[in-house]
This record gives C-alpha cells, structure tokens and sequence, in this order.
C-alpha cells in the first residue's frame, strides 16, 4: 500500500463538512511525512495513516474531531502519543494515537496488534477518564473517516439536533447502527479481538464491562 | 373643549408622556429562540433568553403592520366601552401596558355620574384624535399609560398619562395584527357571561353590585366564581336587562390578551328605576390581580421564562407556527426554563415534591443556578427524555398543564420520578461523554469564549476541560450542577493528565466508598498544587520543572489523604 491509495471515506467527511457547512481546519501535506510502517516509539504507522499524511497535514473540526497535524513545523502524532506516556498503561501505551476529541481526554488511535495481513490498522476510542478502556470504532483509518462522516451527517441533517450540542448522539454509544456496518470490525468484535482493550480490571470495572457488554449486543443486535 | 383643544390636549399629552421616561425600542423584529452570543457575566450570567436582533426590511414592515393593528385594537376597546355610555360626566379610565407596541390592558374603572344625558358621541373624532398619540406610544414607549376619558355634552375629551409601574407579568411583549377575539376565548367569556347575568338581580328601585374573578391561564379563561353580592332594599327583584351580557363581555375579552396565570376582578354595579321589568347592569372596574410576587430566588428565571413564553405563545397564536416546530426550536436551556417556569411559575411544583423532592427543591431554590441544574440533568437523562419533556411543556407553553393528558401526565411524573431517582446513582459512561462534551461547548461558547483562541497547545488543539469534582462523583453531590461554570476549568494535555493521575491514585485506594468529604479535600489539593495553570497557558519551557514538583508534593498529599 502506498501513500497515494485512495481514501474515500475522508472524501466523505471533507465532502459532509462543506455540504453541512462544519467549520474544518486542514493543514497542507508534507513531503517529509511518514511512510506506512515507520517506526514510531517503536510502533508501526498505519499504513492508511500514513496515506492520511500524505495528503492532508492535519484536519480539525471545531471542537469535535482533532487529527494530529504533522507537518514540517510540529509532528503531533509523535507528541501526542509521547505525551501520555508517563501516565498510560499498558496495553495502552502501545496503541498509536492519532487523534482526539477536542477539549478532551478521549483519544483516537490505531491497535498496532491487530494490524491485518496488508498491515492495516483498526481504530478504537480511548477513554482514560477513569478505569482505562477503549471501545472499537472501525476495522481502518479511512472506515473511521467514513463512519465520522455519517455520523456528522445524521447529527447535521437534524436541524433540531445541530445546534444543541446536548443533545447530539454519543459518539459511538449512540450509533450502533453506524459502526455495525463494518463487517471486518464486527467479525473481530465477535472473536473477541478487542476484549483485551475492553474488559479491563478497575475500580468500577463492572459497570463499565456491563455498559459496554449492553453497546455490543446494540451492535450484534443491528448487525443482523 | 372644541375639537381644536382637544387636539391640544392631546398633543400636550403626547409631550408629557414622551418626557415622562419613554424608552426607545431598538429591536424591531425576532430572531428566533437563540442565546445572545455572550452572557453578560462569564459563567453565572443569565443566558437563557430570546434574543431580538435587527430584522429584515420584510419582518420591519408586518411589525409596523402589527403595531398599527394593536393601536386599532387599544381604540376600538376604549370606543366599545365609551360609546355605550351617554350620562355627561362620566369617567372612564383604561390602563395599558405597552411594550414593543403590544398593547396590555391592566384595568379600566367607570366612575359613577349622575349628570343629564349627552348627545351621542361620534366615533370619527373619538379615534381620530386619539390614534396619532396611540401610534406614537406604540413605536417609542415601554410602560404603563392611563387615558381617562371625560364625557362631555356632544363628545369625549381623553387625557393620558404614564403611569410608573413594574412590568407586570401578563404583558404582551409582541404585536399583534390580530384584531379580533380567537374563537375558543370567545365562547369560554361568552358561556360565563351567560352564567353571570343570570345572577344579577336588582331589588325594585334599589341598587345592587356583585364581584365576579375569573381566572386566567394566557388567552383561556380557565374559571370564574361570583364574589360578595349587596343590594340595597327595595320591591321585588328585577333581572338584568339585555344590555348587561353585552357590557360584561366587552369588558372582559380584552383581558384575554394578556399571558401567563393570572386573575381579573370585575365589580359590577346594577340599578332599577321607575317600572321598568328589568335592572341595568355596568362594569364599574375591571382589573387584573396578580399572583404573589415568587421568591426573589426564582425571580430572575421567571423573568426570563416569561420572555421566553411571550414569544412562544406569539408564535403559536399569531404566527399559527406548529407547536411541533416550535418544539424543534427550544434548546435544553429553554426546555429546562419552561419546566420551571410552567411547574414553579404557576405553583405546581408542589404537586411533585413528594415525587421528586430534590429535583423540585433545587428549581425552586436556585434561580438560573437551579435552571442550568435541570438542564444538566437533560443532557445525562439523554435524548428521549429531552424530547419528552420538549414535546410536553411546549403543549404547556402554548395550551396550559391542563391540555396533558392522562398519559402524559403520568410520563412527566415518569421522567421526574427517574430523574430524582438518578441523582444519586454513579453516571454511566455515554452520560459521561454527554456532559463532557457539553461542558466543553459552555466552557469556550459561553463561560469563556475569550479563551477559545488563547487556551491552544502547540498543535492548535484547545486545552482540556477539567471538572474539579469529577463526574465520576456527581453523584455524591445531587443538587451540584456538575457542569456548572465554577466546576469546569480549562487545562493543557499535561496538567489534566497529571491532575487525572492523581484522581486514578485516589479512586484506588477508596473504590467506591469516597465519601464527599474526601472528594472534597481531593478537589482542594488539585485546586492547591495546580491553580496556578487553571484557565491559563501552559509553557512547558517554564512550567515543567514547576509542574513536576507540584506533581510530587499533590501525591504526597493524596497519599496522606487515602492511606494505604
């Protein structure tokens, strides 16, 4: 895979954001970005990441969804993931963390582990609020754009929802149907490939396996 | 007093009235349900409110239109009363309350005479003279205005004054282009008029007088109940004659346009003469009596939602917009203004405090504090019980509690009685994201929105935002708003991981039992070691050794806290 392959589910989030009128901030590419596999803390780039870089240097959504730029004067990916260092966990600290919620702790980042037989990479939500944990959200980088697009969509085509921040979906919590469509990440749902990021000990460990036990079941439950 | 001084008078009256502290109306039109771009004061402003902006030449013209129409409005309800009254000397006083060219009657009294019979009074010069002062009032005046008018032998003679007043909590904030009654007021007035009249009688040769109050709930008469009845002695009794419904019912349907709960006293005054088979009734003073004024607590989320349900209603009424795109419109902010101002503004809190005695207990106490409360609450409760409770006070707002039904009566007692039940419980995790994502919307749109360009990292991402009381314990403080202003602080990526860190350290060392008190102290000693950065740039380049040693000491001090 090269960084030239097609990406068409960030196609879908630019076009959605400019169809919708979402404020969105991109950076231009760099020459000198990453290729797919380089070694970064020791964990491989994503190679559809990578292709991310090489067209865009970074892409922010006013106070939603934040992908790190990297370009000639800052590489956030590398930041971003050195920051948390001293504070993450395992097996945490060996996701490789691309992006954020803005304004928050909540962090997007690929699983180097469950990289597929191209390499590629599938994206999960960490929420390092309390007991860490991270849900799935797509099975690769550019499934992830798709889903954020129509996730945008749904939340911007509701003019009674757009403006009420409140009273948007809870990304994913709220949108079971939008991450069952992905095939790839349900079949590894279902094999439990994700149980290692899910199912975590802690202090309030089985609340959480309990909501997160009754979001997979939505998911399962939507798939069929 | 010839037409030319009384032209006189009533442009003298004009100047008094324009010198006696007339505002100027700047806005002219409506921009919708929309929160003004920034609260008057970060964090604990007053933010939920219609916002008025300047309109298009388009809403500008049915404004004019709709002020002209109100003018109209305030001179035929004058003339209906006037023109039925011939005894020279006669006063009749009506007082209004305009604003933004609404017209509110507040009260109208008949003052008794017993002068000789005049000619009649033509309507022509009535109007004429008096709706070139009416309309200027319209476009510049908020406040109370009495006209008194003198009858005379061939004609009314009108002086007018302000009148300085609070504004009183049923004025109209809207013009109206509407000129008649709707139909459903109409026949409620009409049905009690009917009742009424059959109740006033009138001793032969004697007078008589009877009070009667109606309630009130925004254009609907919602009840009515005769009050003390007097009559002198005299033969036996005579009904009131065919006039007296008539009078009765002109006298009351202009107190139909008002808004909100409220009460109208009207004291009628009746009279028999000579041999006639019936009495002659008249409306001596009608009046609006308010409710007790609510608890100054409260008070300045009343004003608001009385704002609010001036253009609600307006919309509905005048407009005729949907109730369920009305619905559509309201943000969680006014939701949560119409729950307390539809159950504490008209007292029915009450009735759900038993149910829901923390919830009702907090609205009721906290002002816009308490409004923010519930709407914090909305944003946990999630999308269903938002749009219930939308879907439920916008039938409040537009046709009165009264129009739920049984079964959604027991749905709005549902949603309470749940979200009571919650406080207490420990939030999940969607609920969570929900209130962070939130907080993080209020902290930069609203509590500071001058940060939103200052608090960036070296990526361009803006800074965290930090509840000092976690949500992971909102739960052990019920009546906090945990997304209140004073909780939430602004933090660069490395100061919020470390602050969480220690949150992490205590949380396992105490699991679940974490009395308040220890998230307290907790809560002092991140505000202790890490005040310095809250709301403030982060410059690793000086802030890192800083910070370090700040770390060690706060472990320190958890440690103390939470031993092992």
């Amino acid at each position: 895979m090269t960084n030239d392959t097609s990406l068409p589910g960030l196609d879908r989030l630019l076009a959605t954001c400019e169809k919708y009128s979402v404020q969105v901030n991109t950076r231009k590419p760099w020459g000198g970005a990453s290729d797919a596999g380089t070694l970064l803390l020791g964990l491989p780039l994503d190679p559809m990441l990578a292709a991310f870089y090489s067209r865009l240097g970074g892409l922010h959504l006013d106070f939603d969804l934040f992908v790190e730029p990297c370009d000639e004067q800052v590489n956030g990916i590398l930041m971003a993931n050195e920051e948390v260092q001293p504070y993450w966990p395992e097996p945490f600290r060996s996701l490789v963390i691309f992006g954020c919620r803005e304004a928050s702790a909540y962090r997007y980042a690929t699983v180097p582990s469950l990289a597929d037989a191209q390499g590629l990479q599938p994206v999960v939500k960490v929420d390092p609020y309390e007991d860490f944990y991270a849900l799935p959200i797509a099975s690769n980088v550019d499934r992830f754009f798709d889903t954020y697009a129509r996730y945008l969509e749904l939340v911007y085509m509701d003019p009674e929802i757009r403006e009420e921040r409140g009273a948007w979906p809870v990304f994913p919590w709220d949108v079971p149907e939008l991450i069952a469509t992905d095939r790839t990440l349900m079949r590894m749902l279902v094999e439990g490939r994700f149980d290692f990021l899910m199912f975590r000990q802690g202090v309030g460990a089985e609340r959480t396996h309990e909501e997160i036990r009754e979001w997979i079941a939505q998911l399962r439950a939507v798939s069929t | 007093m010839t037409r030319r001084t009384c032209g006189r008078a009533v442009a003298v009256g004009l100047a008094v009235l324009l010198a006696q502290g007339c505002s100027t109306v700047s806005h002219t039109g409506r921009s919708g349900f929309s929160l003004p771009e920034r609260a008057s004061s970060p964090g604990e402003a007053t933010f939920v409110s219609t916002q008025w902006s300047s309109s298009s030449p388009e809403d500008r013209s049915e404004d004019a239109e709709a002020r002209r129409a109100e003018v109209e409005w305030a001179l035929a309800r004058m003339w209906e009363v006037a023109s039925g009254v011939e005894q020279v000397g006669t006063v009749l006083e009506f007082t209004f309350w305009v604003e933004r060219g609404a017209f509110t009657l507040l009260s109208q009294h008949r003052s008794a005479a017993g002068g000789e019979k005049g000619q009649p009074a033509k309507a022509e010069s009535f109007t004429r003279e008096l709706r070139g002062l009416l309309a200027v009032l319209a476009e510049t005046r908020t406040g109370a205005l009495v006209f008194t008018l003198h009858r005379e032998r061939s004609r009314w003679r009108v002086d007018s004054a302000a009148a300085s007043r609070e504004e009183p909590p049923e004025a109209r904030k809207h013009p109206a282009r509407r000129m008649e009654t709707t139909a459903g007021p109409l026949l409620a007035v009409q049905a009690m008029t009917k009742q009424v009249v059959r109740l006033l009688q009138v001793p032969a040769g004697a007078s008589a007088r009877m009070t009667v109050e109606l309630t009130l709930e925004d254009d609907r008469l919602t009840g009515w109940k005769s009050g003390p009845y007097q009559a002198g002695s005299g033969g036996g009794v005579r009904p009131a004659d065919g006039w007296t419904a008539q009078s009765l019912t002109l006298a009351v349907l202009p107190f139909t346009r008002g808004l909100g709960p409220r009460t109208v006293r009207v004291e009628l005054s009746g009279t028999h003469e000579g041999a006639s088979a019936t009495s002659h009734w008249w409306v001596e003073r009608a009046e609006t009596l308010r409710p007790a004024p609510p608890d100054e607590a409260v008070e300045d989320v009343l004003r608001e939602y009385r704002r609010l349900h001036a253009e609600i209603f307006h919309r509905y009424r005048e407009e005729m917009v949907d109730s369920v795109k009305l619905a559509g419109a309201f943000t969680l902010e006014q939701v949560a203004l119409c729950a307390i101002g539809g159950l504490v503004g008209k007292g029915l809190h009450v009735a759900f405090e038993a149910l829901a005695p923390t919830v009702m207990r907090v609205v009721t106490r906290g002002g816009t504090a308490g409004m923010r409360w519930l709407r914090t609450q909305l944003v946990r409760a999630g999308r269903k019980d938002q749009e219930l409770l939308r879907r439920l006070f916008v039938r409040v707002e537009t046709e009165g509690f009264d129009s739920l039904s049984t079964a959604e009566r027991k749905e709005l007692t549902e949603l309470l009685r749940r979200m009571e039940q919650s406080l207490t419980v420990k939030l999940k995790d969607k609920p969570k994201d929900a209130l962070r994502a939130k907080a993080q919307q209020d902290f930069y749109g609203i509590f500071h929105p001058e940060l939103a360009a200052v608090l960036k990292g070296s990526r361009g991402e803006r800074y965290d935002i930090h509840h000092l009381i976690p949500l992971e314990y909102a739960h052990l403080f019920p009546e906090l708003d945990i997304n209140a202003a004073a909780n939430l602080k602004a933090l660069g990526k490395p100061v919020h991981e470390g602050i969480n860190k220690l949150w992490n350290l205590f949380r396992m060392e105490v699991g679940d039992r974490a009395s308040p008190e220890q998230v307290r102290q907790m809560t002092a000693i991140t505000r202790r070691h890490f005040e310095s950065w809250f709301n403030k740039v982060y410059e690793p380049s000086q802030s890192d050794a800083l910070f370090q040693r700040a770390m060690t000491a706060a472990l320190d001090d958890v440690r103390a806290l939470v031993p092992k």
